[in-house]
Protein backbone atom coordinates (compact mmCIF):
# COMPACT_ATOMS: atom_id res chain seq x y z
CA UNK A 1 0.00 0.00 0.00
CA UNK A 2 1.41 3.07 -0.75
CA UNK A 3 2.64 4.88 2.10
CA UNK A 4 1.84 8.68 0.93
CA UNK A 5 -1.46 7.94 0.50
CA UNK A 6 -1.86 6.54 3.87
CA UNK A 7 0.11 9.56 5.24
CA UNK A 8 -2.27 12.00 3.19
CA UNK A 9 -5.75 10.44 4.69
CA UNK A 10 -4.48 10.10 8.61
CA UNK A 11 -3.67 13.96 8.16
CA UNK A 12 -7.11 14.84 6.83
CA UNK A 13 -8.35 12.29 9.43
CA UNK A 14 -6.17 14.12 11.97
CA UNK A 15 -7.95 17.69 10.64
CA UNK A 16 -11.46 15.70 11.55
CA UNK A 17 -10.66 14.64 15.05
CA UNK A 18 -9.33 18.02 15.94
CA UNK A 19 -12.69 20.27 14.04
CA UNK A 20 -14.72 17.65 15.69
CA UNK A 21 -12.90 18.75 19.00
CA UNK A 22 -13.87 22.29 18.83
CA UNK A 23 -17.41 22.07 18.39
CA UNK A 24 -18.43 21.67 22.14
CA UNK A 25 -21.18 24.10 21.57
CA UNK A 26 -25.08 23.99 21.32
CA UNK A 27 -26.25 24.18 18.26
CA UNK A 28 -28.29 27.33 17.17
CA UNK A 29 -31.96 26.70 16.88
CA UNK A 30 -32.75 27.20 13.17
CA UNK A 31 -36.57 27.15 13.57
CA UNK A 32 -39.23 29.86 15.02
CA UNK A 33 -39.94 29.10 18.54
CA UNK A 34 -42.80 31.42 18.88
CA UNK A 35 -46.59 30.74 18.61
CA UNK A 36 -48.60 34.06 17.40
CA UNK A 37 -52.41 34.33 17.09
CA UNK A 38 -51.99 35.93 13.65
CA UNK A 39 -55.40 38.76 13.13
CA UNK A 40 -56.55 40.71 10.17
CA UNK A 41 -57.92 43.48 10.62
CA UNK A 42 -60.62 44.72 8.16
CA UNK A 43 -63.87 46.55 7.63
CA UNK A 44 -66.69 45.99 5.92
CA UNK A 45 -67.19 47.56 2.29
CA UNK A 46 -69.29 50.42 1.78
CA UNK A 47 -71.57 48.35 -0.32
CA UNK A 48 -72.57 44.72 0.21
CA UNK A 49 -71.55 42.06 2.76
CA UNK A 50 -67.60 41.80 1.68
CA UNK A 51 -65.30 43.09 4.19
CA UNK A 52 -61.57 44.62 2.85
CA UNK A 53 -58.46 44.86 4.57
CA UNK A 54 -57.83 47.92 6.74
CA UNK A 55 -54.51 49.08 7.63
CA UNK A 56 -54.84 50.70 11.37
CA UNK A 57 -53.77 53.79 11.57
CA UNK A 58 -51.66 53.34 14.72
CA UNK A 59 -52.68 50.56 16.94
CA UNK A 60 -51.86 49.54 20.42
CA UNK A 61 -52.18 45.92 21.63
CA UNK A 62 -51.76 45.99 25.72
CA UNK A 63 -52.14 41.94 27.01
CA UNK A 64 -53.85 42.00 30.48
CA UNK A 65 -51.57 39.53 32.42
CA UNK A 66 -51.65 38.48 36.17
CA UNK A 67 -49.20 41.22 37.14
CA UNK A 68 -48.83 44.67 35.93
CA UNK A 69 -48.91 45.38 32.40
CA UNK A 70 -46.03 44.72 30.94
CA UNK A 71 -45.71 45.32 26.86
CA UNK A 72 -47.50 47.48 25.05
CA UNK A 73 -46.88 47.37 20.90
CA UNK A 74 -47.65 50.37 19.23
CA UNK A 75 -45.61 53.03 17.50
CA UNK A 76 -46.08 51.31 13.93
CA UNK A 77 -49.02 52.82 11.71
CA UNK A 78 -50.40 51.35 8.94
CA UNK A 79 -50.76 47.97 10.47
CA UNK A 80 -52.75 44.80 8.73
CA UNK A 81 -52.30 41.82 10.32
CA UNK A 82 -52.44 41.85 14.22
CA UNK A 83 -49.54 39.08 16.01
CA UNK A 84 -51.07 37.85 19.43
CA UNK A 85 -49.12 35.65 22.33
CA UNK A 86 -50.95 33.27 24.25
CA UNK A 87 -50.26 32.57 27.81
CA UNK A 88 -48.45 29.41 28.26
CA UNK A 89 -50.21 28.53 32.14
CA UNK A 90 -53.39 29.10 31.71
CA UNK A 91 -56.02 28.62 29.04
CA UNK A 92 -57.56 31.82 27.94
CA UNK A 93 -55.65 35.25 27.60
CA UNK A 94 -57.22 38.84 27.14
CA UNK A 95 -55.79 41.64 25.50
CA UNK A 96 -56.64 44.89 24.87
CA UNK A 97 -57.14 46.22 21.46
CA UNK A 98 -57.11 49.72 20.64
CA UNK A 99 -56.85 50.80 16.46
CA UNK A 100 -55.63 54.48 17.01
CA UNK A 101 -53.63 55.02 19.73
CA UNK A 102 -54.29 58.89 19.61
CA UNK A 103 -58.25 57.91 20.67
CA UNK A 104 -58.74 56.39 23.88
CA UNK A 105 -62.05 54.18 22.32
CA UNK A 106 -61.02 50.21 22.74
CA UNK A 107 -61.77 46.64 23.11
CA UNK A 108 -60.66 43.70 25.14
CA UNK A 109 -60.31 40.20 23.12
CA UNK A 110 -60.69 37.45 25.05
CA UNK A 111 -59.45 33.88 23.71
CA UNK A 112 -60.02 30.71 24.88
CA UNK A 113 -57.93 27.66 23.83
CA UNK A 114 -56.29 24.15 24.52
CA UNK A 115 -52.37 23.64 25.36
CA UNK A 116 -50.29 21.44 23.91
CA UNK A 117 -46.58 20.82 25.04
CA UNK A 118 -44.54 20.74 21.47
CA UNK A 119 -40.81 19.33 21.21
CA UNK A 120 -39.15 21.61 18.54
CA UNK A 121 -35.22 20.40 18.55
CA UNK A 122 -32.60 20.27 21.63
CA UNK A 123 -31.47 23.39 19.90
CA UNK A 124 -34.98 25.27 20.53
CA UNK A 125 -36.53 23.32 23.37
CA UNK A 126 -39.88 23.51 23.71
CA UNK A 127 -42.62 25.70 22.97
CA UNK A 128 -46.69 25.66 23.39
CA UNK A 129 -49.19 25.03 20.30
CA UNK A 130 -52.75 25.98 20.59
CA UNK A 131 -55.88 24.94 19.41
CA UNK A 132 -58.61 27.97 19.38
CA UNK A 133 -61.81 27.37 21.25
CA UNK A 134 -64.03 30.47 21.23
CA UNK A 135 -63.03 34.44 21.33
CA UNK A 136 -64.87 36.81 22.78
CA UNK A 137 -65.04 40.45 22.38
CA UNK A 138 -66.29 43.93 23.61
CA UNK A 139 -68.16 45.69 20.65
CA UNK A 140 -66.87 49.63 20.79
CA UNK A 141 -64.63 49.47 17.87
CA UNK A 142 -65.01 46.08 16.87
CA UNK A 143 -68.04 45.07 14.96
CA UNK A 144 -67.69 41.07 15.58
CA UNK A 145 -64.55 38.59 15.07
CA UNK A 146 -64.48 35.50 12.49
CA UNK A 147 -62.68 32.63 13.60
CA UNK A 148 -60.30 30.91 10.37
CA UNK A 149 -58.08 28.32 11.90
CA UNK A 150 -58.01 26.92 15.18
CA UNK A 151 -54.74 25.62 15.17
CA UNK A 152 -51.86 27.75 16.44
CA UNK A 153 -48.45 26.82 15.65
CA UNK A 154 -45.05 27.94 14.72
CA UNK A 155 -46.34 28.20 11.37
CA UNK A 156 -46.14 32.56 10.34
CA UNK A 157 -48.25 32.18 7.22
CA UNK A 158 -51.55 31.30 8.29
CA UNK A 159 -54.51 33.66 9.61
CA UNK A 160 -56.38 32.58 12.29
CA UNK A 161 -58.43 35.33 12.95
CA UNK A 162 -60.52 37.97 11.11
CA UNK A 163 -61.54 41.27 13.13
CA UNK A 164 -64.11 43.28 11.79
CA UNK A 165 -64.11 47.13 13.05
CA UNK A 166 -66.54 49.31 12.26
CA UNK B 1 -69.54 40.85 25.04
CA UNK B 2 -70.68 38.68 22.29
CA UNK B 3 -69.30 35.03 22.05
CA UNK B 4 -68.14 33.13 19.48
CA UNK B 5 -68.26 29.22 19.64
CA UNK B 6 -66.16 27.26 17.63
CA UNK B 7 -67.65 23.98 16.64
CA UNK B 8 -65.17 22.77 13.68
CA UNK B 9 -63.78 19.87 14.10
CA UNK B 10 -60.81 19.20 15.74
CA UNK B 11 -57.92 19.29 13.90
CA UNK B 12 -54.49 17.87 15.01
CA UNK B 13 -51.73 20.21 15.62
CA UNK B 14 -48.19 19.29 13.91
CA UNK B 15 -44.97 20.81 13.06
CA UNK B 16 -43.40 20.85 9.79
CA UNK B 17 -41.58 17.64 9.01
CA UNK B 18 -39.86 18.70 5.77
CA UNK B 19 -36.68 16.61 6.65
CA UNK B 20 -38.66 13.13 7.14
CA UNK B 21 -38.76 13.64 3.18
CA UNK B 22 -35.56 14.30 2.52
CA UNK B 23 -34.26 12.15 5.16
CA UNK B 24 -37.50 9.64 5.94
CA UNK B 25 -36.34 5.98 5.30
CA UNK B 26 -37.38 5.48 1.94
CA UNK B 27 -35.03 8.20 1.09
CA UNK B 28 -32.45 6.42 3.22
CA UNK B 29 -32.72 3.25 1.58
CA UNK B 30 -32.31 4.65 -1.84
CA UNK B 31 -29.02 6.12 -1.08
CA UNK B 32 -27.82 3.36 0.58
CA UNK B 33 -28.74 1.35 -2.73
CA UNK B 34 -27.16 4.30 -4.88
CA UNK B 35 -23.87 3.71 -2.80
CA UNK B 36 -23.77 0.16 -2.67
CA UNK B 37 -24.48 -0.82 -6.26
CA UNK B 38 -20.85 0.14 -7.64
CA UNK B 39 -19.30 -1.55 -4.47
CA UNK B 40 -20.97 -4.90 -5.14
CA UNK B 41 -20.16 -4.40 -9.01
CA UNK B 42 -16.48 -3.72 -7.99
CA UNK B 43 -16.26 -6.59 -5.68
CA UNK B 44 -18.19 -9.06 -7.67
CA UNK B 45 -15.35 -8.33 -11.35
CA UNK B 46 -12.80 -8.21 -8.61
CA UNK B 47 -13.30 -11.76 -7.31
CA UNK B 48 -14.43 -13.30 -10.96
CA UNK B 49 -10.71 -11.35 -11.85
CA UNK B 50 -9.22 -13.30 -9.18
CA UNK B 51 -10.21 -16.66 -9.81
CA UNK B 52 -8.63 -16.33 -13.41
CA UNK B 53 -5.54 -14.62 -12.53
CA UNK B 54 -4.78 -14.23 -8.82
CA UNK B 55 -4.25 -17.06 -6.35
CA UNK B 56 -6.46 -17.02 -3.53
CA UNK B 57 -3.86 -16.36 0.30
CA UNK B 58 -5.48 -18.10 3.26
CA UNK B 59 -4.82 -18.07 6.48
CA UNK B 60 -6.92 -16.87 10.21
CA UNK B 61 -6.82 -13.43 11.58
CA UNK B 62 -8.48 -12.58 14.78
CA UNK B 63 -8.44 -8.80 15.74
CA UNK B 64 -9.05 -6.61 18.49
CA UNK B 65 -9.33 -2.97 17.83
CA UNK B 66 -9.45 -0.22 19.96
CA UNK B 67 -10.84 3.37 19.40
CA UNK B 68 -7.94 5.80 20.19
CA UNK B 69 -10.31 8.71 18.99
CA UNK B 70 -12.92 8.51 21.35
CA UNK B 71 -10.22 9.27 24.37
CA UNK B 72 -8.90 12.38 23.16
CA UNK B 73 -12.44 13.74 22.21
CA UNK B 74 -14.12 12.77 25.54
CA UNK B 75 -11.34 15.24 26.85
CA UNK B 76 -12.38 18.11 24.63
CA UNK B 77 -16.47 17.65 25.08
CA UNK B 78 -18.05 18.21 28.04
CA UNK B 79 -21.53 17.45 26.84
CA UNK B 80 -20.76 13.91 26.09
CA UNK B 81 -18.44 10.58 26.60
CA UNK B 82 -17.76 7.47 24.84
CA UNK B 83 -15.93 4.36 24.14
CA UNK B 84 -15.92 2.34 21.27
CA UNK B 85 -14.42 -1.24 20.62
CA UNK B 86 -14.34 -3.30 17.52
CA UNK B 87 -12.99 -7.34 17.09
CA UNK B 88 -12.84 -8.75 13.83
CA UNK B 89 -12.22 -11.97 11.97
CA UNK B 90 -11.03 -12.77 8.53
CA UNK B 91 -13.10 -15.18 6.91
CA UNK B 92 -12.40 -15.68 2.98
CA UNK B 93 -11.58 -13.95 -0.33
CA UNK B 94 -11.07 -10.60 1.38
CA UNK B 95 -13.77 -10.45 3.85
CA UNK B 96 -13.87 -9.98 7.50
CA UNK B 97 -16.76 -10.35 10.19
CA UNK B 98 -16.73 -7.70 11.89
CA UNK B 99 -18.41 -6.37 15.56
CA UNK B 100 -17.94 -3.60 17.42
CA UNK B 101 -19.39 -2.21 20.62
CA UNK B 102 -19.13 0.25 23.42
CA UNK B 103 -20.90 2.74 26.01
CA UNK B 104 -21.40 6.56 26.16
CA UNK B 105 -23.32 8.94 28.27
CA UNK B 106 -24.30 12.60 27.23
CA UNK B 107 -25.30 15.64 29.56
CA UNK B 108 -27.46 18.45 28.37
CA UNK B 109 -27.63 21.30 30.41
CA UNK B 110 -29.23 24.46 28.82
CA UNK B 111 -31.34 26.99 30.74
CA UNK B 112 -34.50 25.92 28.85
CA UNK B 113 -33.61 22.26 28.37
CA UNK B 114 -31.66 19.95 30.81
CA UNK B 115 -31.37 16.22 30.81
CA UNK B 116 -28.89 13.23 31.20
CA UNK B 117 -28.97 10.20 28.82
CA UNK B 118 -26.75 7.02 28.84
CA UNK B 119 -26.45 4.65 26.14
CA UNK B 120 -24.64 1.12 25.11
CA UNK B 121 -24.26 -0.02 21.40
CA UNK B 122 -23.40 -2.99 19.64
CA UNK B 123 -23.06 -3.34 15.51
CA UNK B 124 -22.52 -5.88 12.90
CA UNK B 125 -21.50 -6.22 9.45
CA UNK B 126 -18.84 -6.96 6.98
CA UNK B 127 -15.91 -5.45 5.73
CA UNK B 128 -14.34 -6.09 2.16
CA UNK B 129 -11.04 -5.29 1.21
CA UNK B 130 -9.99 -3.13 -2.14
CA UNK B 131 -6.67 -3.82 -2.81
CA UNK B 132 -5.46 -7.81 -2.94
CA UNK B 133 -3.49 -9.49 -0.49
CA UNK B 134 0.07 -10.22 -1.91
CA UNK B 135 1.01 -13.26 0.05
CA UNK B 136 -0.38 -14.99 3.36
CA UNK B 137 1.51 -13.03 5.58
CA UNK B 138 0.10 -9.50 3.88
CA UNK B 139 -2.79 -8.42 6.26
CA UNK B 140 -2.76 -4.55 5.28
CA UNK B 141 -6.20 -3.64 4.29
CA UNK B 142 -8.05 -0.66 2.66
CA UNK B 143 -11.75 -1.96 2.59
CA UNK B 144 -15.21 -0.90 2.23
CA UNK B 145 -17.92 -2.29 4.82
CA UNK B 146 -21.59 -2.20 5.79
CA UNK B 147 -22.88 -2.49 9.01
CA UNK B 148 -26.17 -2.57 11.37
CA UNK B 149 -26.38 -1.17 14.56
CA UNK B 150 -28.31 -1.00 17.45
CA UNK B 151 -28.04 1.13 20.94
CA UNK B 152 -30.23 1.19 23.84
CA UNK B 153 -30.64 4.65 25.34
CA UNK B 154 -32.19 5.55 29.17
CA UNK B 155 -32.64 9.46 28.93
CA UNK B 156 -33.45 10.38 32.83
CA UNK B 157 -36.42 12.90 33.35
CA UNK B 158 -35.48 16.48 31.51
CA UNK B 159 -36.48 20.00 32.69
CA UNK B 160 -37.73 22.58 30.16
CA UNK B 161 -38.01 25.94 30.60
CA UNK B 162 -40.08 27.63 27.82
CA UNK B 163 -39.13 31.59 28.31
CA UNK B 164 -41.64 34.15 27.32
CA UNK B 165 -40.91 37.85 28.53
CA UNK B 166 -45.09 38.64 28.03
CA UNK B 167 -46.79 35.99 29.69
CA UNK B 168 -43.67 34.91 31.61
CA UNK B 169 -41.86 31.71 31.93
CA UNK B 170 -43.09 28.11 32.17
CA UNK B 171 -41.56 25.02 33.44
CA UNK B 172 -42.29 21.66 33.63
CA UNK B 173 -40.95 18.16 33.73
CA UNK B 174 -40.77 15.10 31.00
CA UNK B 175 -40.45 12.11 32.39
CA UNK B 176 -37.84 9.49 31.53
CA UNK B 177 -38.01 7.41 28.64
CA UNK B 178 -35.88 4.49 27.03
CA UNK B 179 -35.09 4.33 23.63
CA UNK B 180 -33.73 1.79 21.17
CA UNK B 181 -32.00 2.81 18.08
CA UNK B 182 -31.36 1.03 14.54
CA UNK B 183 -29.32 2.22 11.93
CA UNK B 184 -27.30 1.36 8.99
CA UNK B 185 -23.96 1.93 8.33
CA UNK B 186 -21.18 2.01 5.16
CA UNK B 187 -17.80 2.43 6.34
CA UNK B 188 -14.79 2.55 5.03
CA UNK B 189 -11.30 2.77 5.92
CA UNK B 190 -7.45 1.35 5.82
CA UNK B 191 -5.48 -0.88 8.80
CA UNK B 192 -1.68 -0.91 8.35
CA UNK B 193 0.58 -3.05 10.64
CA UNK B 194 3.21 -1.82 12.27
CA UNK B 195 5.04 -4.39 14.10
CA UNK B 196 3.92 -7.71 13.82
CA UNK B 197 0.60 -8.21 14.98
CA UNK B 198 0.18 -4.54 15.96
CA UNK B 199 -1.52 -2.08 13.39
CA UNK B 200 -3.04 0.72 12.78
CA UNK B 201 -5.73 2.09 10.88
CA UNK B 202 -8.89 4.47 10.79
CA UNK B 203 -12.64 4.20 9.65
CA UNK B 204 -15.27 6.92 8.37
CA UNK B 205 -18.53 5.86 8.47
CA UNK B 206 -22.15 7.62 6.96
CA UNK B 207 -25.04 6.45 9.33
CA UNK B 208 -28.79 6.21 8.20
CA UNK B 209 -31.26 6.15 11.22
CA UNK B 210 -34.15 3.49 10.43
CA UNK B 211 -36.79 4.22 13.14
CA UNK B 212 -36.77 7.88 13.09
CA UNK B 213 -40.12 8.27 14.53
CA UNK B 214 -38.93 7.09 18.05
CA UNK B 215 -37.49 9.99 18.08
CA UNK B 216 -39.31 12.71 17.70
CA UNK B 217 -40.16 13.43 21.24
CA UNK B 218 -36.93 15.09 23.10
CA UNK B 219 -34.56 12.29 21.33
CA UNK B 220 -31.05 12.37 22.67
CA UNK B 221 -28.64 14.72 22.32
CA UNK B 222 -25.65 12.30 22.24
CA UNK B 223 -26.28 8.22 21.42
CA UNK B 224 -23.05 6.30 21.83
CA UNK B 225 -21.94 4.13 18.61
CA UNK B 226 -24.63 6.71 16.38
CA UNK B 227 -23.65 10.24 17.45
CA UNK B 228 -26.13 13.08 17.52
CA UNK B 229 -29.46 11.16 18.13
CA UNK B 230 -31.71 14.21 16.66
CA UNK B 231 -30.12 13.70 12.93
CA UNK B 232 -31.85 11.46 10.59
CA UNK B 233 -28.21 10.92 8.83
CA UNK B 234 -24.44 11.25 10.70
CA UNK B 235 -20.86 10.78 9.46
CA UNK B 236 -18.25 9.50 11.85
CA UNK B 237 -15.15 8.27 12.32
CA UNK B 238 -12.75 6.22 14.25
CA UNK B 239 -8.92 6.04 14.68
CA UNK B 240 -8.12 2.58 15.42
CA UNK B 241 -5.20 0.69 17.29
CA UNK B 242 -5.59 -3.46 16.95
CA UNK B 243 -3.79 -6.38 17.41
CA UNK B 244 -3.73 -9.02 15.72
CA UNK B 245 -3.76 -12.72 17.07
CA UNK B 246 -3.12 -15.61 13.45
CA UNK B 247 -3.01 -18.59 12.91
CA UNK B 248 -2.69 -21.21 10.18
CA UNK B 249 -0.53 -19.13 7.38
CA UNK B 250 2.17 -21.33 8.26
CA UNK B 251 0.79 -24.96 8.08
CA UNK B 252 -0.33 -24.00 4.56
CA UNK B 253 2.92 -22.42 2.98
CA UNK B 254 4.35 -25.64 4.71
CA UNK B 255 2.05 -28.07 2.89
CA UNK B 256 2.36 -25.70 -0.41
CA UNK B 257 6.20 -25.68 -0.26
CA UNK B 258 6.00 -29.85 -0.12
Amino acid sequence: MHRNAITFFGLVLLAALLHSCSKDVRDPCLQPRNTFLAATATRHADTGVAIIDTALPNPVLIPITNQITKYIYGGVSKVIQLKFTLANDTNFSQWIVRPDSAVSVQDTLRFYYQRQLHFLSNACGYTNFYFLDSVQTTRHTIDSVRLQRQDITTDANVENLIIIFR
Amino acid sequence: MQKLKIHNNPTRLTSGNFHHFLFGNSGTWIFLCLFFIPIVSISQSDTSHKKHQEPEHFGHQLRLDLDLSRPVINQTQSTHTSYEAAIDYYIKNEVYAVAEGGFGSAVYDYPDLSYKSNSSFFRIGLDKTLIKRINNNDWDVAFMGIRYGAAFINRQEAKYAIIDSVWGTVSGIIPAKSFVAHWAEITGGIKVELLKGLMVGWNIRGRFLLNEKAFRELSPVYIAGYGKGDKTSVFDFNFYLCYAVRWGSKDIKKATDK
